[in-house]
Parts: structure tokens; C-alpha cells; sequence
């Protein structure tokens, strides 16, 4: 008997070895490939959607922190919506697992994934702009509305009252700004920056929102430049940037200009695009799309959601703003560029 | 007959003086071009009639006044007075027509007053006498006299003399463009690119460089990627060094393309652009992708890289050449750096072998291996990729130009733009050459057509034939043809008869011009002057940059004023009009010395042309 239990345990010891050595050698089921073909329409290409989305672009796009490499958040709901409307209109239905993937994108690095064909789709804070619908991008009606805000540290905010006032003090006092390249906003800065005296704003570009946010709370730099949404978002639920007294500017960097997010698809992928905005469409006009604001930006946060240090329960409390309703209204709202 | 002088007087002046006048008015204008009334009234003439139809022929009216000339007569009262008296009638006359009118005092009597004239010929005292009396000064005044009915009486503007000059100068151009032509000219190279082109013709004789057959094609073997203004600040942040992450996505994609048969040694990829980190630092993960990336491509074609500026510069090139020496062994030398200097005689870089484009040309064409080129790079110092390389090669400093013409790219400018290129890597992957740069210049590029616009269902369809839409310039030779003659010499000479008539017309208008053109140019000088000094300042301060472009517009503008003068008085004051003997009189006697000076060199320069252009020619056709 001992013996028999000696080799039940050596053929156990084997197997298990085995298992262990074999399992990396065994050949891995082939990888679908990274890039698709761009000109390709991605609905008629049987393979899922590629989503691209941003790891930290609150409550637009971010990882679940509960389950990682699942993306959730107000975009990420829009597109999936979407994508049940047009798996809906073929005849077939949606499947989560296995109709979409998920691609982890960065502000810098989006639109070059979407041109490649790395993704098909981004859902994310992409403000519709001229410059990138003229290298090839195309976006849907707007989905939501911001302006570029700024993000302060208390001792950087002693003269914020006006933006005029700001700049001149970030520009004598040589404040340190940061925001994440690929934005907007890289470009509204250099702008400000050239725009009139001597002194140059120190601008630092970091290459995500996580690296800029913790620049910030590092005190690299003073203040971050970004959309009012997101900053407002981290302000309200990253406890880290919790008690420190950073302020939140009450006026936009570029007055009167309005970041209008849409969902970025390829301008060669007119049939997907049209399809896109024609579900959005549908929701705007079903209320889902209001439905969907309030779910991320008014109410608490259902059961078993987390917005970073938010818990379930508690919520962004950020209402509608008159732009926003307009946009949830109609598709084509004037303001944006 | 228009066009005479006519010269009033009255009979019993000093006949002395009279003859003078009328004697050089003679010498300077021929005797058929003065009227002068006792020579001219045959007996029995109708002196009244034949007065009226001579002053309207005339365009000057000379009023030889004298003492005599108001003419007192025997019952006290004045013959001016009278209005059947001829001179007044002469003078009335003048007037009437509108001729010009020059009173020329003959004799030491004082010029009349408004008292002593009648109504009729006050007009006279609002011009200006000319005293003339025989003493020192009669040439001078005889010349300025001269000069004014020369004003006053311009000829034919348009002569004989200005067409025959038109003719032989349009011959002159014409022959100049055909000289032009026997040399090579047949061939329009507009620019560097096609200049390169032909080096690549020349040089490697490969014709992947031939252009295609029509405007909306592409090239069967080339493709050119330019990343362009809108592409750089938007996909790269503007930022320099390019962002390493962006670059290796792109190459990435560029590898994802390509098929096993776009794989090949003679499938060279070239990347005219500074991939070289900011800092290196071998664990930051966005250098080593961008090194995977590179050395993943270089297995599947040679890869050839523009020399990282501060290895041409050879400053603190440390970090560069240990990226380099790491990314190239990491390829297994499948992937070497290159650097043209800029060619001193002026074609740029198509002479030296080591120029990017001309480099992956020979080795597409299988002249030479990579190993070849990677080796001839390092022989000839282009870009030394180690410590040791660069201390063999010495550590003086290059110049570096960033300009699209680093790379031979032939008859094309923005073929593709990167967004282009991203959105159809499999078409790009089949190209037997790929080239990337970034010129980030001004050039609009305009790869996916309708992206300003809507898009439409068929944008897809009709991309392709979009890449080209902005390039694609021909440069193929122009065959002889008779007519091409015909047209050179019209419009040869249309243009030359314009600029003349220009500057006779502009001359005629003011005889003393050529006295601004130093002052035109001096005002130029110095108003280029300053914009040097702006620009300086503006290196410092850049909120002032507008001044000194403003004042660099204002000083060109006044070099352009001066030349124009200068041009005026060279082609008008030298070549229509004057001999060389009027010039000598004006040499003499005119004020204005500088003027003449200027006439008389252009003129002298005039003659000089047609020797100097016929030597021209055949020094041209000797070598």
C-alpha cells in the first residue's frame, strides 16, 4: 500500500510537472492579427469590433479596477449600445465576450491606432476637431460637451481669478503645466503661449493621463491642463488629489471654444461611420443617451461600480450643463468646431 | 511734317541773334524741322493762311523777344498793339492751337511786364525766358534751349530705331534660349527633386524614378511617405524628437502589411527622419518599441536611417551612437544610417553616393548590398555609428539641413501623407521602395480626397486614386518642333518691346531719373540693414519677428525701386535715342552731369551687347 501511494504520488509529481512544463510549449491558438485592414468595413469583416479605449479617462473610459482588462464608463456604454443596434439591424445578436475587443489606447497614440487599423473605433474623450478630421478622422455627433479647464495646485492658484490674470502669473512665476499629449489641449497652450509677451509658458507633456495626474500630485509641475470632465471627475474621486486644496479653474483656457467629444472612426469607413451616428441617432432620440449621462454623471453608482476611489453608492454629482442638454437635443449642435 | 519749330520774330531785331537761333536749331533738328519765315514764304504766299497752317503744324513755338519786339512805330503807339501785327498774330496763334510756347530773350532788354503786353499775349509771362546773348555762356544756354524743345517736342517716341532695337534684342533672346535648349535644357528641371531623379537615372540607373504615365498614377515602385504640416503637430504633438511610440505604431503597421513577397534584400525601406531618442535610456518602453519595431522591419527589408543630427553635428553625440550601435546590432546590420553633406555646387545632394534616396536606389537596383552601403557609410565619415568610427573620422562639425530635398525623390512632391499611408499600408508594403519623411513644411498635402468634404459611400473606392492628387509633376524632355522657334522668337519679342516701351515712356517723363538711383539704392541698403538687425533682435525677442519681416518687405521693395530706375535709364536713356556726339554735348553743357553719365555708359553698354552676347554664346557651346 505505501508503495501504491508512493507512485500515486510520483505519477501526481509527473503529470503535474508536465502539465507545468508543457503548458507554455503548447502551441497558443492563433493571435487575430494586430493590425486590420483600415479600408476594410469592420461590419462586414467577420471579426469583432475593435474598441479602442483609454485606460484612464474618467468617467468616459477607464479600466474596471474590480475586474482588469474590462473597460467601463459613459462612452464605453454609448458604443456598446451601438454596436447592439447595428449587431441588432443584421439580424444577430451581441455578444460581449466575443463580438468586441477591447484595446487600450492612449491620448497620444489613438489616432495613429485608429488610422492603422489597430482599432476600428475609439470611445473614449476625443474632442472633434477640423485638424483631425482632415488627416482622415471622422467623428460622430457629439456625445458630450466640455472646455479646457485647469487643474491647480493651491499655491499655483493664489491668482486665478481671471484667466488673463493666471496666465500672466504663470508666465512670470514660470508655473510648471502639464497635459497629456495627443490632446486638445497641447495645442490651445502652445497657442496661449505664443500668443503675446516674452516670457513662454513651461509646458510638459506627459504620455497619459495617469502620468500627468501623478506629475501633479508629485508636485513636478502646478497645474494640469485638461477637460473640465475629466478634471472634475478625478477632483471628485481620486482620493489622492482628496485635502490637498487643488482648485479647479471656474473659467475655460479657451473661452467660448467648446471640446465636443464624438466617437472617432475612419473617414474611408464612411458606411460604419454613418451607421454609428445613425444608432446615436436613435438613442438621443429613445432617451438612452440622457439615460446614460445620468447613470455616470448624476446619479450613485450602481452596485458593484467603482470610479477609482468612488464606491458604489456615492456619485459624481455633476448635472446637465446648457450645453450638454443641447447636445442630448440635437446632433448637430453649432457651437462645437 | 508734325513736329516742326517755329521760330517768331520780329524783322528789325538784331539779326546776328536771330541767325544764331536758327542756325542750331538747324544743326539739332535738320533743316526741314524749322520754320523760319523769310527762308521759308515763297513770294506771293498768302502769308496769313500759310502762317495759321504752319503754327498748327508745329509743335513748338520759339518767341525770340527783344527790345525791338514790342515795336514802337512812327505815330508813338506800339506795333504789338495793332492787332493786324504779325508777330502778336504768331503768338496768338500759338496759343490758340495749344502749342508750347519759349520765349527766348535775345538781347539784354528786361522781360516784359504784364503793362506792357495786351491782354491777349499776357500768357507769355507765365513762362519762363530764355536769356541768350552772345557771350561765355552761349553754348550752355544753346543747349538748354535745345533741351527744352526736345521736351517740349519728343519726336516719335516709337522710332524706327526702337523696333529695329526690339528685333535684334528679341534674336538675341531667342538665340539664348535655344543655346539653352542644345544644352539640356529640353528637360524641365523645375527642382531639386527632378534634378535628383536624374541623378538616380544617372548614377544607378534604376527607373523606379520614372514618372507615371499620367497625372492621376502612381509609381509602380516607389512610394514616398511625407509627413505633413497638420500630420506633424496633430499625430506627433509638434514635438521633436518625433515621440518614439507614434513612430514604432507606424512601423508596426508598416511590418503588419507586408506580405512574406514584400519581404526581399533589395526592398529597402529609408526613414529620413531623427528617430534618435531625447534621452537614451535602454529600459524606457517606448525606446525599445520603437527599437523592436525597427529591427522587426529590418528583417523583413534593409532599413536606412537619416544620421541623428547631433552625430552630423558632433555634438554631445554620446547617447545617439549608443542607440545607434544597439539598434544596429540588434538588426543584424540589416540596418545602417546615412548622411549626405550638402553639395557645394549647388544640386543639393544628388552628387554624393551617400545621399538616402540615391543609397536605397543602388541597393534596390542590386548594385550594392547593404553591407556594401552600410560599409561605404562608415568609410566616407556620413555617419559614424561608434565612439571609435568617430574618432577615425574626426569631430567637425556639419551642417545639417532638415529639408525635403535630403531625399531624391524624382517628379513627385506629396504622394502620400502619413494618415494616407496608415490607411492603406498593404498598397504601401508592395512598393519595391519606401521612403519616409517629414519635411513639415508649408505644402498642402491632400491624401484622402474628400476629407475636407463629406465623406461618401464611395470614398473608399476612390482613394487610391487620391494619393497623387497633389503631386505628380511631369519632367519629361520636350521634342523639337518648328513652331517652338516661331513662339520664342513672338514672344521674345513682345516682351522685350514691352519692357523697352516701358522704360522710353517712363525715361520721356523725366530726363534726370538716373540721378535718384543712388539714392534709391543707398535708401535700399540701408533699409536692408536694418531687417538684419531686426531679425538679430528677433532671434531674442521673438514678439518682434513682424517688424523685421515688415522692414525686410520695405527694404526689398526700395532695392526693387532703385533697379527699376537704374533699368529705366539703361534701356531708354542708352539705347533708344541719343548718339553718342548729343551725348557729348550734354556732357559738356548739361547741369546734371550724373545723369549723363548714366546715359552715356548705357549707351556704351548698348553697343557692348551684341559682342558680349555672340562671346557668351560661344563660350556656352565651347564647354
Amino acid at each position: 500500500m505505501k508503495y501504491l501511494k508512493a507512485a500515486w504520488l510520483g505519477f501526481g509529481c509527473a503529470m503535474l510537472a508536465t502539465a507545468c512544463l508543457a503548458a507554455p510549449a503548447a502551441p497558443a491558438a492563433p493571435a487575430a492579427p494586430t493590425f486590420a485592414d483600415p479600408m476594410a468595413d469592420p461590419l462586414q469583416a467577420a471579426r469583432p469590433i475593435r474598441m479602442g479605449v483609454q485606460r484612464a479617462a474618467l468617467p468616459f473610459a477607464f479600466e474596471s479596477r474590480t475586474q482588469p482588462g474590462r473597460y467601463i464608463g459613459y462612452s464605453v456604454d454609448i458604443c456598446l449600445q451601438i454596436l447592439r443596434t447595428l449587431r441588432a439591424q443584421a439580424g444577430k445578436p451581441f455578444r460581449a465576450q466575443t463580438d468586441v475587443v477591447f484595446v487600450p489606447v492612449t491620448s497620444k497614440t489613438r489616432l495613429v491606432q485608429l488610422l492603422a487599423g489597430e482599432i476600428d473605433m475609439e470611445c473614449g474623450s476625443t474632442s472633434n476637431t477640423r485638424e483631425r478630421r482632415e488627416i482622415g478622422i471622422a467623428f460622430s455627433s457629439a456625445i458630450f460637451v466640455s472646455e479646457v479647464a485647469v487643474l491647480m495646485t493651491p499655491a499655483a492658484a493664489r491668482n486665478s481669478d481671471t484667466l488673463a490674470r493666471w496666465v500672466q502669473d504663470a508666465r512670470e512665476r514660470s508655473l510648471g503645466i502639464v497635459t497629456t499629449a495627443g490632446s486638445t489641449s497641447v495645442r490651445h497652450l502652445r497657442e496661449l503661449g505664443r500668443s503675446r509677451g516674452t516670457k513662454r509658458l513651461k509646458v510638459v507633456l506627459a504620455s497619459s493621463h495617469d502620468d500627468s495626474l501623478s506629475r501633479l500630485l508629485r508636485g513636478e509641475v502646478d497645474a494640469f491642463v485638461m477637460d473640465r470632465a475629466l478634471l472634475a471627475t478625478w477632483l471628485a474621486a481620486d482620493k489622492r488629489l482628496a485635502g490637498r486644496g487643488f482648485v479647479l479653474s471656474p473659467w475655460s483656457l479657451v473661452p467660448g471654444s467648446p471640446e465636443c467629444y464624438g466617437i472617432a472612426t475612419r473617414i474611408v469607413n464612411a458606411g460604419f461611420g454613418q451607421k454609428v451616428d445613425a444608432a446615436l441617432a436613435e438613442m438621443r432620440a429613445n432617451g438612452q443617451l440622457a439615460a446614460l449621462y445620468a447613470s455616470w454623471f448624476e446619479q450613485p453608482l450602481p452596485p458593484g461600480v467603482r470610479l477609482l476611489d468612488l464606491p458604489p453608492g456615492r456619485g459624481l454629482n455633476l448635472p446637465m450643463s446648457p450645453q450638454m442638454s443641447r447636445v442630448m437635443i440635437t446632433p448637430s449642435y453649432e457651437a462645437c468646431p | 511734317m508734325k513736329g516742326k519749330i517755329f521760330i517768331s520774330y520780329r524783322r528789325a531785331a538784331d539779326r546776328w541773334a536771330v541767325d544764331t537761333v536758327r542756325k542750331e536749331l538747324v544743326a539739332a533738328f535738320g533743316e526741314d524741322n524749322v520754320f523760319f519765315d523769310a527762308q521759308t514764304l515763297d513770294p506771293g504766299d498768302d502769308w496769313l493762311k500759310r502762317l495759321d497752317t504752319e503754327i498748327s503744324r508745329a509743335s513748338v513755338v520759339l518767341v525770340l523777344y527783344c527790345k525791338e519786339w514790342l515795336g514802337p512805330s512812327a505815330d508813338g503807339t506800339r506795333r504789338i498793339d495793332h492787332e493786324g501785327d504779325m508777330v502778336r498774330r504768331e503768338v496768338e496763334l500759338a496759343q490758340a492751337h495749344r502749342r508750347v510756347v519759349i520765349p527766348v530773350v535775345i538781347d539784354d532788354s528786361p522781360q516784359p511786364s504784364a503793362n506792357d503786353l495786351p491782354a491777349s499775349l499776357r500768357f507769355l509771362l507765365k513762362h519762363q525766358f530764355l536769356p541768350l546773348q552772345p557771350d561765355e555762356q552761349l553754348p550752355q544756354r544753346i543747349h538748354r534751349l535745345v533741351q527744352a524743345i526736345e521736351r517740349a517736342h519728343p519726336g516719335r517716341l516709337f522710332s524706327r530705331r526702337y523696333y529695329a532695337q526690339v528685333t535684334w534684342l528679341a534674336l538675341m533672346v531667342t538665340a539664348l534660349v535655344g543655346a539653352w535648349y542644345v544644352r539640356g535644357g529640353n528637360v524641365s528641371y523645375e527642382n531639386a527633386f527632378a534634378r535628383n531623379a536624374l541623378a538616380m537615372r544617372l548614377h544607378v540607373g534604376l527607373d523606379a524614378a520614372a514618372a507615371p504615365a499620367s497625372f492621376g498614377e502612381e509609381f509602380a515602385e516607389l512610394a514616398w511617405v511625407d509627413i505633413d504640416d497638420a500630420e506633424f503637430s496633430i499625430l506627433f504633438a509638434g514635438q521633436r524628437p518625433l515621440d518614439p511610440q507614434v513612430m514604432s505604431l507606424v512601423l508596426r503597421a508598416l511590418h503588419a502589411a507586408s506580405t512574406p513577397g514584400s519581404c526581399g534584400a533589395d526592398r529597402p525601406v529609408a526613414i529620413n527622419l531623427d528617430l534618435s531618442p531625447d534621452v537614451y535610456n535602454p529600459d524606457d518602453p517606448e525606446t525599445s518599441a520603437l527599437r523592436q519595431a525597427l529591427v522587426k522591419l529590418a528583417q523583413c527589408r534593409p532599413v536606412v536611417l537619416a544620421c541623428p543630427t547631433s552625430v552630423v553635428r558632433r555634438v554631445a553625440a554620446e547617447d545617439d551612437m549608443r542607440w545607434m550601435s544597439r539598434v544596429q546590432q540588434d538588426a543584424n546590420h540589416q540596418l545602417f544610417f546615412t548622411h549626405s553633406r550638402p553639395d557645394p555646387s549647388g544640386l543639393r545632394h544628388s552628387e554624393s553616393g551617400d545621399d538616402i534616396g540615391i543609397v536605397v536606389a543602388e541597393i534596390a537596383s542590386g548594385r550594392k548590398t547593404v553591407a556594401q552601403q552600410a560599409q561605404q557609410a562608415d568609410s566616407n565619415c556620413a555617419c559614424p555609428a561608434s565612439p571609435q568610427a568617430l574618432a577615425l573620422c574626426g569631430s567637425e562639425r556639419r551642417r545639417v539641413s532638415w529639408d525635403r530635398t535630403a531625399m531624391a525623390v524624382p517628379f513627385v512632391k506629396s504622394p502620400y501623407s502619413l494618415s494616407g499611408a496608415l490607411l492603406d499600408m498593404p498598397r504601401l508594403a508592395r512598393k519595391k521602395i519606401i521612403l519616409i519623411g517629414g519635411s513639415f513644411g508649408s505644402q498642402a498635402v491632400y491624401a484622402v480626397p474628400g476629407r475636407a468634404g463629406e465623406p461618401t459611400e464611395g470614398a473608399t473606392d476612390t482613394l487610391m486614386q487620391g494619393y497623387l492628387l497633389h503631386g505628380a509633376m511631369h519632367h519629361q524632355p520636350v521634342p523639337w518642333r518648328p513652331w517652338m522657334a516661331m513662339l520664342a522668337i513672338s514672344v521674345s519679342w513682345l516682351l522685350t518691346a514691352a519692357i523697352l516701351a516701358f522704360g522710353v515712356v517712363l525715361q520721356r517723363n523725366d530726363q534726370r531719373f538716373a540721378r535718384r538711383v543712388p539714392a534709391y539704392l543707398g535708401a535700399g541698403l540701408l533699409m536692408l540693414g536694418v531687417p538684419v538687425l531686426a531679425l538679430l533682435a528677433a532671434a531674442m525677442w521673438p514678439a518682434w519677428t513682424w517688424l523685421a519681416a515688415l522692414m525686410a518687405v520695405l527694404g526689398v521693395l526700395t532695392m526693387g525701386r532703385a533697379l527699376l530706375a537704374a533699368f529705366e535709364v539703361v534701356l531708354a536713356g542708352g539705347m533708344t535715342f541719343k548718339t553718342f556726339p548729343e551725348l557729348w554735348r550734354d556732357l559738356r553743357f548739361d547741369q546734371d552731369k550724373v545723369s549723363v553719365l548714366m546715359h552715356l555708359s548705357a549707351a556704351v553698354f548698348e553697343r557692348l551687347l551684341l559682342p558680349l552676347a555672340a562671346f557668351g554664346l560661344i563660350v556656352l557651346w565651347w564647354n
